[in-house]
């Protein structure tokens, strides 16, 4: 093997051995700053590794690339959590989405725009985490553009979820309550002294803080008239005192005269609360069907705080279930994810106006989700047309040459071209190891090799049957032959794969090709 | 044309399974002693077509006998005269535009349904449709009522092409526990795409993930998932890519979306796939201003929606397939009897159905609703829940439990 081989297969492995935490991570002693973490898990420091760290930043980003996953492995898991909680400054953010015109502009801004606006903001932000939980507090007050209808509105809304989105849960939910685009959504507006519409103080208890079970019809009916007058005016919150219903009312089973914000008061002293928010936590940014205790424990150090999310977040964050089997690659990527995270990964760049429409079309629509309850995630991401679009986006990416263009594009000649010959073997576990560290099944590593260097005996049966029998028109019959070649030609894993030299071209198409493999894997389309 | 027979059709099935359907997933699904036909199911295929916007139903079936419709509305606005509306009877008329659907209607193909609704209709378009499909007027439901066909039935179960919507939003009707209907507006954006410089390698590319997705198993919550909706993308792409090829007509479609919506499934349901039920939207029926009477744009949309439905059963008569294939017609709401300031009108109540099809007992089902004893909001109050309706497409043209899916026990009209 020439020296120069030698060199692109050290490259793959030295690449991931550099991270070992055993080399790089200093050892941590309790510090008092210690004491402030809800749950703190020793063992989490002393074993912070590789697997911890993708996992938690693919969980509190969109992907996780492999300088943030060094870096946290230098640092350790207290420093990385404490800095995933602390915003950096984003005035160099806004100045860029200005300069790069990501602004609604004119009378008649484009709802394309504003997602726009917000997917340069998840890929470019210096605070991830900031817009995943912005993300997270969208799908739990969502709120559709399909009937809302205004763009300036839902930005604003945006942009509430952000300031708050490590905040006071009693704050956030004051000012949501107050929010435009909220009110029009959930009818607020037609909520008048002697007519009530109950829509908001419905979806307040059953959607944001309690859930069904928690509280009678009515209880609906008492809190809805204790918002009677919350509107909006020319694009802001006025309090329409002359409509607003001043006598006493029963909810929850106290009496008083109360307005908004004391139901809001009420339903915080339910324990419930608490809890119902810390389980849509931990489904959003852990998995399903967790275990009450685990919730519990979480809801009381949040109740205790007074509703501080950060504490909330901060000890779903340090809790050592987070970081367990059952919590690894338990979740479909969302589309965002799966796209503004491949974009993080390879360095790409994009406008973003290629991806408005394919996003729609896997799910999720930002800004427009189905309704009033979010989007449900996990297996509701996944049906034949769906994975098909997901693919095809991966498709798309890794087969646009064409530097000019600003649609997603990233140069995988840049990446490669400090290896001056590069082999199967060293590609492929150089992607795997950048896109799914430690989560793809060797046999599955196999088949991509194999599909990038086919061993001799699988090359004559793959020509002979990827044919339809000549003469016949593409029938049932037809086709079930050509799957049975297909399975027939399928190679059986070879355990040792030689490495072989990538030329150029190669590299344009098997290349390329690995690269959509790979990230057609389950490991990848898993989160 | 000879009728094909059960045997015909199981013969032909034999292909599918293999061929269609994920065989490990299969094999894993069949239970011992349960019978093929069973698993196949029968041939009826169901095409829901879908009126969005709120259809006029007083200017679709004009009760032009009624002095009534009349005062209501006048011919110099939307009235349409006596003297072009197409009569049923002396009493009730189709709206001149609706000419190719008389025609089925002479031929005893069209069963009429007035007054379908249900009790305290909204009249948001959102929820109103939301409540057709999921049968539930009451609870915003999770599961569409064709969801809960296909997670209640084992006919078919397997088949990734069970149900098909043309159009890129698959309608909640399909939201379910288990099934998974694809959404297919464009065959070209219905595939697995890839780099279109090296064709040749494109078979290598697909047979890798195929054997990804079936061979190694991943330990993970969602994986399965993944695997099964992988081959099935697979094979259900690579199979519609046929269906254009071996199909030719002498029919004419006119060149509209919904005509082009039923071409295509006419095409599937020749491929002999084994769907049983097709969804295709048409809209622009939310006519509130200058709806048109005789000529406009209210015509315009019933002129479109007949000469479509029309190719298409002409389609399916040629084929062979007419006996096997029921349509249903709705829309999420009628409007109000009389016209607003805008020679339009605003969203109403109820309004007709149509089961089009050869098995349907064609004629007029319900009294017309009257015109002027109206509801509180002065709309055509109902004469049938629309539930109704589905329970017995359900029970005799799907084979299926109704009240298993529906919730409940509805009388039937009788169209079947």
């Amino acid at each position: 093997m020439r020296n120069i081989q030698r060199l692109a297969l050290c490259f793959a492995w030295v690449s991931v051995l550099a991270i070992n935490p055993l080399v790089l991570t200093p050892g941590f002693g309790a510090t008092e700053a210690d004491v402030s973490f809800a749950a703190l898990d020793p063992q989490l420091e002393n074993n912070w590794d590789l697997t911890k760290a993708s996992h938690l930043l693919r969980r509190t980003s969109f992907g996780a690339t492999r300088s943030e996953i060094q870096e946290s492995l230098s640092k350790g898991f207290q420093a990385t959590v404490t800095d995933l909680l602390t915003f950096k400054d984003t005035s160099e953010l806004e100045a860029a989405l200005l300069a790069q015109n990501y602004v609604l502009t004119g009378e008649r801004p484009n709802f394309g725009d504003l997602q726009r606006w917000w997917l340069y903001r998840m890929q470019y932000s210096p605070n991830p985490f900031q817009e995943k939980l912005t993300l997270f507090w969208h799908n739990h007050f969502a709120t559709a553009y399909s009937k809302v209808r205004d763009i300036p509105a839902l930005q604003n809304q945006n942009k509430l979820f952000r300031r708050n989105a490590l905040g006071n849960f009693r704050t956030m939910l004051v000012e949501v309550s107050k929010d435009p685009a909220m009110i029009l959504w959930l009818d607020n507006n037609t909520n008048r002294k002697g007519r009530p519409n109950e829509n908001y103080a419905r979806e307040l208890m059953e959607l944001f803080t309690m859930g069904i079970g928690n509280y009678s019809e009515q209880d609906v009916k008492e809190a809805a008239r204790a918002f009677t007058g919350w509107q909006t005016n020319n694009g802001q919150f006025i309090f329409n005192s002359r409509e607003h219903d001043n006598d006493p009312k029963t909810f929850l089973g106290r009496t008083g005269n109360f307005n908004g914000e004391d139901i809001i008061d009420i339903i915080l002293e339910q324990p419930v609360t608490a809890r119902f928010v810390a389980r849509k936590f931990w489904v959003f940014f852990g998995y399903e069907n967790p275990d009450p205790a685990l919730i519990d424990s979480l809801a009381e150090a949040f109740r205790n705080s007074s509703y501080d999310i950060a504490v909330l977040v901060r000890a779903m964050l340090s809790s050592s279930e987070f970081y367990s089997e059952r919590a690894f690659l338990a979740q479909v990527k969302n589309p965002v994810e799966l796209v503004i995270g491949t974009l993080r990964m390879l360095g790409a760049r994009s406008d973003h106006r290629d991806l408005t429409g394919p996003l729609t079309r896997m799910g999720m629509s930002l800004f427009n989700p189905p309704d009033v309850s979010g989007w449900d995630g996990n297996a509701a991401w996944i049906n034949t047309s769906t994975l098909m679009e997901r693919y095809n986006f991966v498709n798309r990416l890794v087969t646009n040459r064409n530097a000019a263009s600003t649609s997603s594009y990233f140069d995988l000649n840049a990446g490669l071209s400090s290896l001056a010959s590069l082999t199967h073997v060293g590609f492929a576990d150089y992607f795997l190891d950048l896109l799914a560290p430690l989560a793809v099944p060797s046999a599955m590593r196999i088949m991509i090799l194999n599909y990038m260097s086919p061993p001799p005996a699988a090359v004559a049966n793959l020509q002979e049957s990827a044919q339809p029998q000549s003469g016949n028109t593409l029938d049932g019959t037809t086709l079930l032959s050509l799957r049975k070649g297909l399975m027939k030609t399928r190679p059986s894993p070879i355990p040792t794969v030689t490495p072989v030299p990538l030329s150029p071209s190669m590299i344009d198409q098997k290349g390329r090709g690995a690269l959509y493999l790979i990230m057609t894997l389950p490991s990848y389309q898993l989160n | 044309m000879k009728p094909r027979t059960r045997r015909d059709f199981v013969r032909d099935s034999l292909k599918l399974f293999t061929l269609g359907l994920t065989a490990p997933q299969f094999l894993l699904k069949t239970v011992r002693g349960e019978s093929l036909a069973s698993l196949i199911g029968s041939n009826k295929i169901l095409v829901v077509i879908q009126l969005s916007g709120g259809n006029d139903g007083v200017n679709t079936i004009i009760p032009y006998g009624d002095g009534a419709y009349y005062d209501a509305r006048p011919t110099t606005g939307i009235g349409i005269p006596d003297t072009t509306v197409l009569k049923i009877d002396s009493k009730l008329g189709f709206h001149p535009g609706l000419v190719k659907l008389k025609e089925l209607y002479d031929q005893k193909k069209v069963a009429i349904i007035n007054g379908a609704g249900y009790p305290n209709q909204s009249r948001s378009h959102f929820r109103g449709m939301e409540i057709w499909h999921t049968a539930d007027p009451v609870n915003v439901a999770k599961n569409g009522w064709l969801g809960k066909f296909f997670d209640l039935t084992a006919a078919q179960a397997s088949n990734p092409l069970k149900g098909i919507n043309y159009g890129d939003q698959l309608p909640k009707a399909f939201n379910c526990d288990h099934c998974s209907i694809p959404a297919i507006s464009n065959l070209n954006n219905y595939q697995v795409v890839t780099d279109s410089r090296f064709p040749a390698d494109r078979t290598a590319k697909l047979q890798t993930i195929e054997a990804i997705n079936s061979e190694i198993p991943v330990d993970k919550p969602f994986a399965g998932l993944l695997h099964s909706a992988a081959t099935d993308a697979l094979y259900s792409s690579e199979a519609l890519k046929t269906v254009t090829q071996n199909y030719q007509t002498t029919v004419q479609y006119p060149n509209t979306g919904l005509a082009n919506g039923l071409k295509f499934i006419s095409q599937v349901i020749n491929a002999n796939f084994g769907t049983k039920v097709f969804y295709i939207s048409t809209g622009g029926y939310d006519t509130h201003a200058t709806q048109g009477g005789t000529t406009g744009a209210h015509n315009t949309l019933h002129t479109n929606f007949a000469n479509a439905v029309e190719a298409f059963h002409r389609d399916l008569v040629e084929h062979g397939k007419s006996a096997d294939v029921l349509m249903m017609v709705f829309s999420e709401f009628g409007r109000r009897v009389r016209a607003n300031g805008s020679n339009g009108t605003d969203h109403g109540a109820a309004g007709p159905m149509f089961l089009i099809g050869d098995a349907v007992r064609g004629g007029l089902y319900e009294d017309y609703p009257s015109l002027t004893d109206l509801d509180s909001n002065k709309d055509l109050k109902m004469r049938v829940d629309f539930r109704s309706i589905y329970a017995e497409v359900l029970e005799k043209w799907l084979d299926a439990d109704s009240k298993a899916i529906l919730g409940a026990a509805y009388s039937f009209e009788n169209f079947l």
